[in-house]
């Protein structure tokens, strides 16, 4: 895992913003004319139903296919790849959906809806000639989805729902019927080759346009979440931990063509889609009562929803706690309710109070945060920082055609479409792909990138703490803004690489894998740079154990890694080290440790940031 | 005159401290003593201290947790004088407790780059300069 040397990630994300900033303020960009536009655990009610809880949402052309988009929505956070016997089975008494709404009304105009369904034999399982049961996942080697020794697995249908004019859905067209769901990932021993697995899981339609897979996958999700407590903590040091390193999802891909998305199948003149995941359950749940055998709980009523996903970070960060349920059942179509929300939002006022910054909220063209609004809640585009359509409460402040829903020809013309404020994902699907994608997406120059529509490697709690704090807010004082356009998490990268091709998202992690408490560590180090020398120092490992040790690593040109010294810590794993590098003149150089802790036969380690130091 | 000249080495300092140059002149800093009476003598030490650190890292240096503690407690002796301060006082010590911030937050996040320290120094200047050279600075009721 390597890193570009720190001084070089901040020239390269200093010109890129540079460009970036130009190009917003320069006009119109990818609109019609050209012919070319998280969330773990974040609510009360899902912290408790993972099964339903949406993580992420994603929304991208698809790199490999340009005249398709990839949808992926995530649910089931923290998923411990170990977590046996029952691993994670979606809910079966559950609606998961992709809402696309294409016209600009805030209400969905195509659902893609997909429902599971269990195929047990665990009950009837024999014990040599006896049906006695068991509670193995697989009572043998799994090396294909129909193999007898998987003995839970779930199927799916996949359903696209219309509306009519009034916002009624039509009947449901089945796509998709009883395929295969990957199976989680039991372990090497239980399924030795879990990639012809989850290939087996990639369907495609029956005109080979439309891809859909659904299963488990590695959670593409990178971030510090122990941001969180440092903010409570008023102390934001130690961040640079990727949280969900070695953590699973379940996961929906979805790739459709363009066409399919777009408002009257025209993606050249309607290229802006809104996106947003949501899920359903049943309105009433009846508990099977005590000493009841033979019969299980279940839902009745209808269906309800009870998670919503579009930005990240929104319902996390932006929502407080009492309005958090609400949200989660809540439609774009009422989003306005929560315009005071983005135009006044919690955490510029945590870190002013921590480190005495100022709050972008504070000066005048930062007042009721336009630029968070039309990144938020009606994308960006001329018309929306002017006011046109979508009124002087929601007024934007950047002056760019980039993926408001009012660039599409259905929003403009004879009869138009009403436009609404709405908190989703909203694709440019005209913004071709970026050959080399920049992790700060828009922020970082790259127009394909979060918030036009998002991509597995947007990075994009860098992005919100950038935004957050007044990047885009105009009269921010040079200084400040400079200062808040390095802002990040630390965590620049994914613990996996993504896919090139679908379904893109990274395989899931093994429950044999060195997972929690073998590899995860933080630890600090830090480095100064003396006359003659460098004084190279770590420690405090947050999981110590017994024969930890730190490697330290010299970044050379051509970004080859050099081992320079193993350093023992103490007997307990607690100590702290240094080692002293001598130099025979001034010498720059880029310093990173590798910190291992050991726990039985697993060694896990985890990497810090190449830091660049100078001796003088 | 005694003050202009004590403040000159450090202007000068301040003027070029926007490169890494590796070998540095020695960093001369005028008494507290020099500190008008009021708040500014009251923060004396604690801006001392924050140039010392400004300086070095304007020198290429790391922030090291010891320099993390310093920014923080010495920011914090600032931001309490800061209400009632002077207006011919207050915007210089407004901008040194913001720059000390930038520079906090970007230590604590582990994305300090060295560009920010000649910022923070020049910020440094001036609260220097505003009281040792300025008019006679008084906290107000």
């Amino acid at each position: 895992m390597t890193r570009p040397p720190r001084s070089m990630a901040r020239r390269r994300s200093v010109a890129v913003l540079a460009i970036g900033a130009t190009a917003l303020s320069g006009g119109a960009l990818f609109g019609p004319s050209t012919s070319s536009a998280s969330s773990h655990r974040e609510a009360p009610y899902v912290a408790n139903d993972p099964a339903i809880d949406n993580t992420d949402v994603y929304a991208f052309t698809s790199p490999d296919n340009a005249s398709t988009a990839t949808l992926i929505a995530n649910w089931a956070p923290f998923s411990e790849p170990a977590g046996g016997p029952n691993f994670f089975p979606w809910a079966t008494d559950a609606q998961y959906n992709i809402n696309i709404d294409n016209n600009g009304d805030a209400k969905p105009d195509i659902t893609y809806r997909w429902t599971m369904k269990d195929v047990d034999v665990r009950g009837t399982t024999k014990h040599g000639d006896t049906v006695g049961g068991t509670f193995l996942y697989n009572d043998g080697p799994v090396n294909s989805f129909n193999d007898p020794h998987l003995l839970f697995k779930q199927t799916y249908n996949l359903d696209k729902i219309t509306y009519t004019a009034a916002g009624v859905e039509n009947p449901p067209v089945r796509i998709l019927t009883d395929k295969e769901v990957a199976p989680s990932n039991v372990g090497e021993a239980s399924m030795p080759n879990y990639a012809a697995l989850r290939q087996e899981a990639v369907t495609s339609g029956t005109t080979g346009a439309l891809k859909s897979y659904v299963g488990q996958a590695d959670d593409p999700f990178f971030l510090d979440l122990r941001i969180f407590d440092l903010l409570y903590g008023a102390n934001l040091k130690e961040v640079g931990f990727d949280t969900l390193k070695n953590f699973n999802v379940n996961t929906i891909s979805f790739q459709v063509p363009k066409a399919d998305l777009a408002a009257n199948g025209d993606a050249t003149k309607n290229p802006v889609v809104g996106v947003w995941s949501t899920t359903d359950r049943y309105t009433t749940r009846t508990l099977a009562a005590t000493d009841a055998a033979g019969v299980e709980s279940k839902g009745t009523g209808g269906f309800t929803q009870v998670s919503r996903l579009g930005n990240p970070l929104v319902n996390e960060a932006v929502v407080p706690a009492q309005l958090k349920d609400y949200f989660n059942r809540s439609t774009p179509a009422n989003d306005g309710q929560f315009l005071g929300k983005v135009q006044d939002p919690e955490v510029p006022y945590l870190i002013k109070n921590i480190y005495n910054i100022p709050n972008p909220n504070e000066t005048a063209a930062g007042k009721n945060r336009p630029d968070l609004v039309e990144t938020f809640l009606t994308g960006i585009s001329k018309k929306a920082a002017a006011g046109t359509d979508y009124g002087s409460l929601a007024k934007g402040s950047v002056s760019a055609d980039l993926n408001s829903l009012d660039l599409n020809a259905v929003a403009n013309g004879a009869n138009p479409v009403a436009q609404a404020p709405a908190e989703y994902l909203r694709l440019n699907m005209a913004v071709p792909v970026t050959a080399n994608p920049n992790r700060l997406g828009v922020l970082g120059g790259d127009f394909q990138g979060y918030p036009n529509g998002r991509r597995l490697g947007d990075d994009v709690i860098d992005i919100a703490i950038q935004a957050l704090e007044g990047v885009l807010v105009s009269d921010q004082p040079a200084a400040v803004k400079t200062a808040v356009s390095g802002l990040g998490d630390s965590v620049n990268k994914n613990d996996k690489a993504f896919l090139s091709t679908f379904p893109y998202i990274a395989d899931p992690w093994a429950g044999s894998s060195p997972h929690v408490g073998q590899t995860q560590l933080g630890y600090r180090q830090f480095f100064v740079g003396q006359r003659g020398y460098i004084d190279a120092h770590v420690g405090n490992i947050s999981v110590p154990q017994p024969g930890s040790f730190a490697e330290l690593w010299s970044v050379q040109p051509g970004n080859k890694e050099v081992k320079i010294a193993t350093l023992p810590l103490n007997a307990a794993g607690t100590g702290t080290a240094v080692y002293r590098i001598k130099y025979s003149a001034p010498t720059i150089a880029n310093l990173f440790f590798k910190v291992f802790v050991n726990k039985g036969s697993a060694v896990g380690y985890n990497n810090g940031l190449v830091t660049q130091v100078q001796s003088r | 005159v005694l003050r202009h000249l004590a403040l000159l080495p450090l202007v000068l300092l301040a003027a070029c401290s926007g490169t890494n140059a590796p070998a540095r002149a020695s960093f001369s800093q005028p008494p507290a003593s020099a500190f008008a009476a009021g708040p500014c003598s009251a923060v004396a030490p604690a801006v001392l201290a924050l140039g010392k650190d400004a300086h070095d890292l304007a020198g290429g240096k790391e922030p090291s947790p010891a320099t993390s503690a310093s920014l923080k407690t010495n920011q914090q002796l600032i931001v309490a004088v800061q209400p009632g301060l002077d207006p011919a006082l207050a915007p210089s010590f407004s901008d040194l407790v913001i720059k000390v911030g930038l520079v906090r937050i970007r230590t604590d996040t582990n994305t300090y780059v060295s560009s920010l320290a000649p910022s923070l120094m020049a910020s440094y200047s001036a609260v220097v300069k505003a009281c040792t050279t300025g008019p006679a600075p008084t906290a107000t009721p």
